[in-house]
């Protein structure tokens, strides 16, 4: 963690900060900018309760600096996935209670782990086969579908926790695998906001919470929402279009490039003589500084999605070319390998359409796709990762909502039966880089794939993990008068740390 | 060591907890050998761990720990601590056990090490306490739970005039030995007073206006006008809005499907600007928002403001919609967090977990109405939940609450989950918590007036149905006059050349016809479905016969079949030939089963098909014959009939199907009666009603079905073809039908619609008159109007049909008549086709109606319950009765928190004893009294506020520090104004009034918040809601729309952004450039410009160095485009940067 740009200093900050401000008097731009500016960013001019931010220390020693968590909504298959089932071509078309395992449906577990939102829980008994095949990969021999080729080669670098269950049987487990909450409850900052609330910066001219994706449903906002801790800390929005990559972050067209730096030059000077006659205004200096960042954001993040840096290898690694499927899947991941390269501490990758993996019919169709098009550019951002050294610090996630039902989904009479529903009660989601245990499986479910049987996780174990990795004790983030639940912190999955 | 734990959330104002000053939290922990104090170490654990239990609000097993004294006596398992002996206290054996069951508190992480060994250091060292240790106060008297009483206005050195505010503040000042700072500068002060009271910035008139005004009383003058603007009421409204939880619909917005919220719900919104404009006192507010169906039964514009409520709906769960309910109103108007005994009696206030249903009660007999408003379509009722439909939001008439279910029960459930309902538990009555004496509510169902049960008795309702029908009997009567003006003399000639055409079709007419034609289903290609409706065909009679011929050209899946539901598609007479199998559907089932064989290669190609249908069996026998043979390949096999009968229901009619890859003719469909022989119906596509190469889609009651697929067609073919003579001849006699059917069925049509438009509005005057007999008047001659209601209706329906059929008949008449190449002509055929589909089912079911007519008419509207439940109406009246501890307090310190800054309590949803205690409780009762003393007029709070000493001064220290900040750093005793930051809307709307585009339209229907860069409409009239929100707003920290009881305030880069890059920023800084140096004309050289803009933008002059740097800025600028061919005027270029820069400036956001 050598490139931290974050100042050690006391930690509530007040002395040190003041000190600084003191300093403050030089010119536009010739600040080295610290930690201490973004805390400056959230001073509250008649805040009436007192309450010590994080320090961006992280609690303890952090094994990983920044996350690339990639999401893939609609909740796709376990087994058709990293969970093969070979019971499923055993037992296809019949029933659950005719497998001679236990009746799955009849486990407590079945509704003790899940609550019910819409429509009732509905039955589906007869088995559905695996739609692919699968195969021992790696040293590790783990067993990886036919879907995942290039993934197959990763899998001595990756961690599969199998036992994952999360409590919502309809789609709004999609924030809530970013949230930790049913979307009945309260609603609670995101796991990416908690961590730039947490950690702060590692460079001052990005974001700290990236979004990179595209979505149509503006429901998708949820998941880098940062909800009571404001927006601040909500994830930040970066479209890949160099036109205009950040909101708000390009120059009009018709102004040139000197003109607005003369006039943020300019703000800066008024602000600075009006701060003189305001001395005791520290929100008046927290602007000032706002402004000087916003500036050299605008003009670090053209350079970050910038692509055509990268060597044409590096682009067919991801997949990257024009009219192939992997093509702007790649371009999203390669653009996270870039954030991170450069500090940004969690980049949120959506990788695909929302809902598109919710494979209630042509399940064999559409995973076949939804993998093509991920399959290649994620394993090409493990391999960049390894060889640029970066998979030591760097923490990638690969999940979903939920799973889907080992048995087949029948919807009225005349659509043939060839997919899987909602499944919260058991999937597979898993990680690699920074301080984990590689080429490993962790927690099991049944014969089935029906429920986590071994180590079940709920979501906020992986969120617990997640900052465990960056060093943060969840505990300690608490804002007063924001109740969380103990089941908001989770546990840190301990078994996958190396 | 952690933090006290909060077992409920208490407060929830967001980030504006936060600060970086002091880490108050952060209790340092004792040197391990330090003794151990009692007050500091013991008590603030046991308060936040036990007292919930164990202190003035509940003694579990007797045990109280509020003093030493009473932990030492102990409980029902004797004394909990023993003094020295650390091993014979059971309180501390109980913090310590390993056993969860054993162990306390219950709740919780348990204590930790360190705080255990407190307490085993504590007790071994003499458990010592002080002696005049007082116990916990009675929760019961707690000082927001006891209503206000007027205090006596502090004596002051300067008596007389003074406003009671500043003489209570100034109390404290002096007793804190605080010496106050001077009135700001009037510049300052008049900025902060547009910006308070309208959420705009003066203009450089207005500025003008007020600083030329030398009267003494010309600061009130300003206040009273601002506060008469109708500027006022939407800058209050949305603060009101925050604290309300305004949001318009979501859910699935991209769907669209309401989930939360509700379509229309703006009206509300609307409804809080103009009550606040109109000053219409908080307590009627709050009693409209929670009854105004009840207290204001049939006033619309009153009973809108029950979007108060509706707002809480949540589509998917109705306990949400009730919890939300529930903490919402117990925050909103009592600042109590009721919401924290969903689970468990409150662990702060004296408010049980039963108490929580009994105040869900009040709510649990509502649902959603929507009401019909002038000038708008008929929203419709309300449709209920069905999973897996969505519901798109209603963009007419109004949405408000109903009491539906007037025996509505609410259970008690445990743990906040609905599922676990206490068995045998009975439901709990309404009410409100007994410690500020909602206990005592007197509950009475209100009666409804017509109008609030039956909107359909609304004026404007009756009128705009009578002018519709008017309107449409005008019409028609205009129709029916030019109809018969053009066809007068066209008839006869047509009608002559018609019967000249058939006697020549005669003359040549063929021997071998009928059997002349057939119809031929060509699915080589798509799928092509024909049905007819039937709807001439007759109850069926004991015995009958459905008899068809069929030729398979292709074989491939053919099917014949009778429908008992055209429109749903369900199958009966059920009959396929496919690939050499003929299947069919035994009695009773729907299960396709196969009954016989045919050799289409062999050549059995054509087949005579009889069904004999014994409806009362309800079965036919099938009996299929190949004709090319003779072989009976299917002989008198019973098949499924399920009900189907075409006079019973108008919905019953047959489907003729050839799918993908098929061929097939058919031929001589037809129903005959066995018992006399006669026919029924018939289909034989012969010249007489069919053409050859036509495709039959659109005549005789043949359709297309919507499983249709192109390109396969559905023509009329000759069996031979005709000569050239019979062929001219033929085709003479089609165009002269086709010439005379469209006059004739257009006069057919209009003189139809003229009996109709009348029958119709004769309807409509005895449905209304009969509505009045009965409803308003209870008249004895109801009973005779509803019945003639009930016939001219039954008429008006049948002759509505008629007319229908007629149009509908015109049009295809209209539509056959277009020449053939016409690329409209099929489609109109198919539209008209349809229509007289649709029409024909109509009839049926007119005539149906009249054969056995119902016993009422249909009302003008839905009707709803006659009574309400009165329950919210007495939760209401409570709630803003004189003797309510809570309402006012809540009401002033809201208003307070938003004139200063903070609040007098600062915790403004939580009163409660886990809440901030008042800064000042005896302002606080003072002005809680004064409101309710002035019929609740929040103006004249806000007049006593505005004109207060307190109000008026300087928030700068125009130093680094100042005495008084070593007493009172953080102005808790109001020594200085608070500075503050603009909000988010007053940003946006700000820039736009400065530079002249605000479009002051108040009110109306939600604006997409995209559109929010270029609209020039105040900020609260943008769609607002928890699924998103306009951008610019939301960096600025624009309202959460789910929970908002005080804003946040944020300095981050992207507003920085938002205020150098956005369209608004942008385009609205080059306007007000344009516009400043308009009105300054030939006289305005730089330097007066740079004076304008700061005036108008900042509301004060430049100082000297800013004026000096502004015009070393305009000339650095300007320098940039000397040479420049984009930029012609670099002068003006300049002077919008300079406007930019002062919008983008920290005074510009910043309130001094």
């Amino acid at each position: 963690m050598s490139n931290r740009a974050r100042r050690p200093g006391p930690p509530c900050g007040r002395v040190h900060r003041r000190a600084f401000l003191t300093d403050l008097g030089m010119g536009f731009g010739g600040l080295a900018l610290g930690a201490m500016l973004r805390r400056d960013g959230v001073l509250q001019a008649a805040a009436p309760q007192a309450h010590s931010l994080p320090t961006g220390e992280p609690h303890f020693s952090p094994k990983a600096k920044n996350v690339i968590w990639i999401f893939l909504s609609g909740g796709y298959s376990q087994m058709e996935t990293f969970d093969p089932k070979p019971a499923l071509n055993k037992y296809a078309e019949k029933t659950y209670s005719e497998t001679g395992y236990p009746n799955p449906l009849e486990d407590p577990l079945f509704k003790q782990r899940s609550r019910d939102v819409v429509g009732g829980d509905r039955t589906h008994s007869k088995i559905l086969p695996m739609q692919v095949g699968w195969s021992r990969r790696g040293e590790a021999g783990i067993g990886v579908t036919d879907w995942w080729p290039h993934l197959g080669e990763c899998v001595d670098d990756m961690t599969f926790v199998r036992s994952m269950y999360t409590t919502d049987n309809d789609h709004n487990a999609e924030f809530q695998m970013h949230n930790g909450r049913h979307k009945l409850d309260e609603q609670q900052p995101v796991l990416g906001s908690w961590i730039s609330y947490g950690l702060g910066s590692l460079n001052e001219n990005l974001p700290e919470f990236v979004f990179v994706g595209e979505y149509t449903d503006s429901r998708v906002e949820q998941n880098f929402d940062a909800n009571y801790l404001g927006p601040k800390y909500a994830g930040v929005t970066l479209s890949l279009d160099p036109a205009n990559p950040l909101p708000f972050g390009t120059r009009p067209e018709d102004v040139l490039a000197r003109e607005q730096a003369n006039q943020f030059a300019f703000v800066d000077r008024l602000n600075r003589l009006n701060a003189i006659d305001h001395p005791d205004d520290e929100p008046l200096r927290a602007r000032i500084k706002s402004y000087e960042l916003a500036y050299r954001m605008q003009m670090s993040v053209p350079n970050v999605i910038d692509l055509s840096q990268e060597t044409a290898e590096t682009h067919q690694l991801y997949g990257i070319e024009t009219g192939k499927p992997t093509d702007s899947y790649g371009r999203r991941l390669l653009t996270a390998r870039r954030l991170a390269e450069q500090g940004v501490r969690y980049t949120l990758v959506y990788l695909s359409g929302y809902g598109e993996w919710d494979s209630h019919r042509d399940l064999k169709k559409n995973h076949a796709r939804s993998c093509e098009r991920v399959d290649k550019p994620v394993a090409g951002l493990l391999k960049d990762l390894k060889r640029r050294g970066m998979l030591d610090e760097t923490l990638v996630v690969f999940c979903t909502e939920f799973g889907r039902t080992p048995a087949v989904e029948i919807r009225g009479s005349s659509s043939p039966a060839t997919g899987r529903d909602h499944h919260p009660h058991g999937f597979t989601v898993w990680l690699a880089g920074a301080g984990l245990k590689r080429g490993y499986v962790h927690g099991r479910t049944d014969e089935l794939g029906f429920h986590a049987v071994e180590d079940a996780h709920y979501v906020t174990d992986l969120h617990a993990t997640v900052m465990h990795l960056m060093g943060l004790e969840p505990h300690r983030l608490d804002v007063p008068g924001r109740k969380r639940l103990e089941i908001d912190y989770g546990t840190p999955i301990m078994d996958i740390i190396a | 060591m952690p933090r006290p734990a909060t077992p409920c959330p208490a407060l929830r104002i967001g980030t504006a907890t936060v600060v970086v000053l002091l880490g108050l939290l952060t209790v340092p922990l004792p040197a391990a050998a330090a003794p151990v104090d009692y007050e500091s170490d013991i008590k603030p654990i046991l308060k936040a761990r036990c007292y919930a239990c164990h202190g003035a609000l509940k003694q579990e097993g007797s045990l109280r720990v509020d003093t030493a004294r009473a932990t030492i006596a102990g409980g029902d398992s004797g004394p909990a601590i023993v003094a020295d002996d650390p091993a014979g206290s059971l309180l501390l054996e109980r913090i310590a056990a390993e056993d969860e069951a054993d162990r306390m508190p219950p709740e919780g992480k348990p204590l930790s090490a360190e705080q255990i060994d407190l307490f085993r250091r504590w007790i071994a060292a003499g458990a010592e306490a002080p002696a005049d240790e007082r116990p916990e106060e009675d929760p019961t008297r707690h000082w927001a739970f006891v209503a206000p009483v007027r205090p006596a206005v502090p004596a002051g050195a300067d008596e007389g005039s003074r406003n009671p505010i500043d003489a209570f503040l100034d109390a404290r000042l002096r007793k804190q030995n605080l010496s106050p700072l001077p009135r700001a500068d009037r510049r300052v002060q008049l900025r902060r007073l547009y910006l308070d009271l309208t959420g705009l910035p003066p203009t450089r008139q207005e500025q003008q206006l007020f600083l030329d005004d030398d009267s003494p009383d010309a600061w009130e003058n300003l206040v009273d006008r601002l506060l008469a603007s109708p500027r006022h009421g939407e800058r209050w409204g949305r603060h009101w809005m925050d604290v309300w939880r305004y949001s318009d619909w979501y859910g699935r917005r991209s769907v669209p499907d309401v989930l939360n919220s509700y379509g229309q719900i703006w009206r509300w919104r609307d409804w809080i600007v103009r009550s606040l404009n109109e000053d219409a006192g908080y307590d009627r507010m709050v009693r409209a928002m929670l009854a105004a169906d009840e207290l204001y039964a049939g006033n619309d514009e009153e009973v809108v403001a029950t979007g108060f409520i509706v707002r809480n709906f949540y589509r998917w769960n109705y306990n949400t919609w009730m919890k939300d309910s529930v903490e919402h109103t117990g925050k909103a108007f009592l600042g109590l967090t009721l919401n924290c005994c969903q689970c468990h009696d409150h662990k702060y206030d004296p408010i049980g977990q039963e108490e929580y249903f009994a105040f869900r009660a009040f709510f649990e007999p509502i649902e959603i109405r929507t009401d019909r408003v002038p000038g708008e379509p008929d929203p419709g009722p309300y449709p209920k939940y069905d999973y897996g439909v969505s519901y798109k939001p209603i963009s007419s008439g109004l949405v408000r609450i109903v009491d539906e279910t007037l025996d509505a029960e609410t259970l008690m459930y445990l743990g906040g989950e609905a599922r676990n309902i206490v068995p045998d538990k009975p439901p709990i009555p309404p009410a409100a918590p007994a410690v500020i004496g909602g206990d005592q509510l007197k509950i009475a169902p209100v009666d409804l007036p017509p109008e609030a049960w039956y909107p359909g008795m609304k004026a404007f309702v009756r009128e705009e149905e009578r002018t519709a029908r008017q309107t449409a009997l005008t019409a028609a009567r205009g129709e029916l006059e030019a109809a018969q003006r053009e066809t007068q003399d066209r008839l006869a000639p047509l009608e002559q050349e018609l019967a000249a055409a058939r006697a020549a079709w005669d003359a040549v007419r063929p021997a071998d016809a009928p059997g002349l034609q057939a119809l031929k289903l060509d699915a080589s290609q798509g799928r092509r479905i024909l049905a007819n409706s039937l709807n001439e065909l007759p109850v069926l009679p004991p015995e009958s016969e459905l008899s068809l011929k069929l030729t398979l050209i292709d074989d491939g899946k053919v099917n014949f079949q009778l429908s008992n539901d055209l429109a749903g598609g369900r199958t009966n007479l059920y009959v396929v030939f496919v690939d050499g199998e003929i299947r069919t559907y035994p009695p009773q089932s729907t299960r396709e089963t196969a009954i016989g064989r045919y050799g289409f290669a062999e050549g059995q190609t054509e087949f005579a098909i009889t069904v004999r249908l014994e409806p009362s069996a309800d079965r036919g026998l099938l009996t299929i014959t190949s004709t090319s043979d003779n072989a009976v390949l299917v002989d008198a096999v019973p098949i499924a009939m399920n009900g189907w009968d075409p006079a019973a229901d108008p919905n019953r009619g047959m489907y003729l199907d050839a799918h993908p890859g098929s061929i097939a003719r058919f031929d001589d469909i037809a129903f005959r009666d066995l018992t006399d022989n006669s026919e029924l119906a018939r289909f034989d596509f012969e010249p007489a009603t069919c053409t050859a190469g036509e495709d039959v889609a659109g005549r005789d009651g043949w359709s297309i079905s919507r499983y249709s697929v192109a390109p396969a067609t559905s023509v009329v073919e000759l069996a031979r073809p005709l000569t050239e003579e019979e062929q001219q001849a033929r085709n003479r006699l089609n165009a002269a039908e086709r010439a005379l059917s469209v006059p004739r069925t257009r006069l057919a049509a209009a003189e139809q619609a003229v009996i109709a438009a009348e029958a119709d509005l004769a309807a409509l005057e005895a449905r209304i008159a009969a509505d009045e007999a009965r409803y308003r008047h209870e008249s004895p001659d109801a009973t005779e109007l509803i019945q003639t209601a009930v016939e001219l209706e039954l008429k008006a329906n049948l002759a509505l049909a008629l007319a229908a059929e007629a149009t509908a008949r015109r049009d295809l008449a209209a539509a056959q008549a277009l020449p053939e190449g016409d690329e409209n002509r099929a489609k109109q055929i198919d539209a008209a086709g349809k229509a007289l589909t649709a029409a024909g089912q109509q009839l049926s079911a007119a005539r149906t109606s009249l054969a056995a007519p119902p016993d009422d008419y249909t009302p003008l509207s839905p009707q709803y319950p006659r009574q309400s439940t009165g329950r919210r109406a007495a939760l209401a009246r409570w709630m803003t009765s004189r003797d309510n501890p809570l309402t006012a307090r809540v009401a002033v310190n809201h208003i307070w928190l938003r004139h200063f800054g903070r609040g007098l309590v600062e915790t403004p949803a939580n009163f409660g004893r886990n809440g901030e205690p008042p800064s000042h409780p005896e302002l606080l009762d003072w002005l809680a009294v004064e409101l309710m003393e002035n019929g609740w007029s929040m103006k004249h709070i806000h007049r006593l506020i505005v004109t207060s000493e307190a109000y008026r001064r300087r928030s700068s220290l125009g130093a680094a520090t100042h005495p008084n900040q070593e007493i009172d750093r953080d102005n808790r005793a109001y020594w200085r104004f608070n500075p503050g930051r603009m909000e988010a809307e007053v940003v946006r709307d700000g820039i736009l009034y400065l530079a002249g585009s605000l479009d002051e339209t108040i009110g109306g229907h939600e604006i997409d918040h995209k559109e929010g860069l270029t609209v020039p409409r105040r900020s609260l009239y943008f769609a607002h809601h928890g699924e998103s929100k306009m951008e610019f707003l939301e960096l600025f920290d624009g309202a959460n729309a789910c929970d908002c009881y005080r804003r946040t305030t944020s300095v981050m880069p992207q507003q920085a952004l938002a205020l150098s890059n956005s369209q608004l920023a942008v385009a609205q800084g080059r306007l007000l450039a344009g516009r400043l140096g308009e009105e300054l004309g030939e006289a305005g050289d730089a330097a007066a410009f740079v004076d304008a803009a700061f005036e108008q933008i900042l509301t004060r002059p430049p100082t000297h160095a800013e004026r000096a740097a502004s015009l070393e800025f305009l000339a650095q600028q300007q320098g940039l485009f000397t040479d420049s061919e984009s930029v012609p005027d670099p002068v003006l270029r300049a002077r919008e940067n300079l406007v930019q820069a002062l919008f983008s400036h920290n005074e510009f956001v910043t309130i001094r």
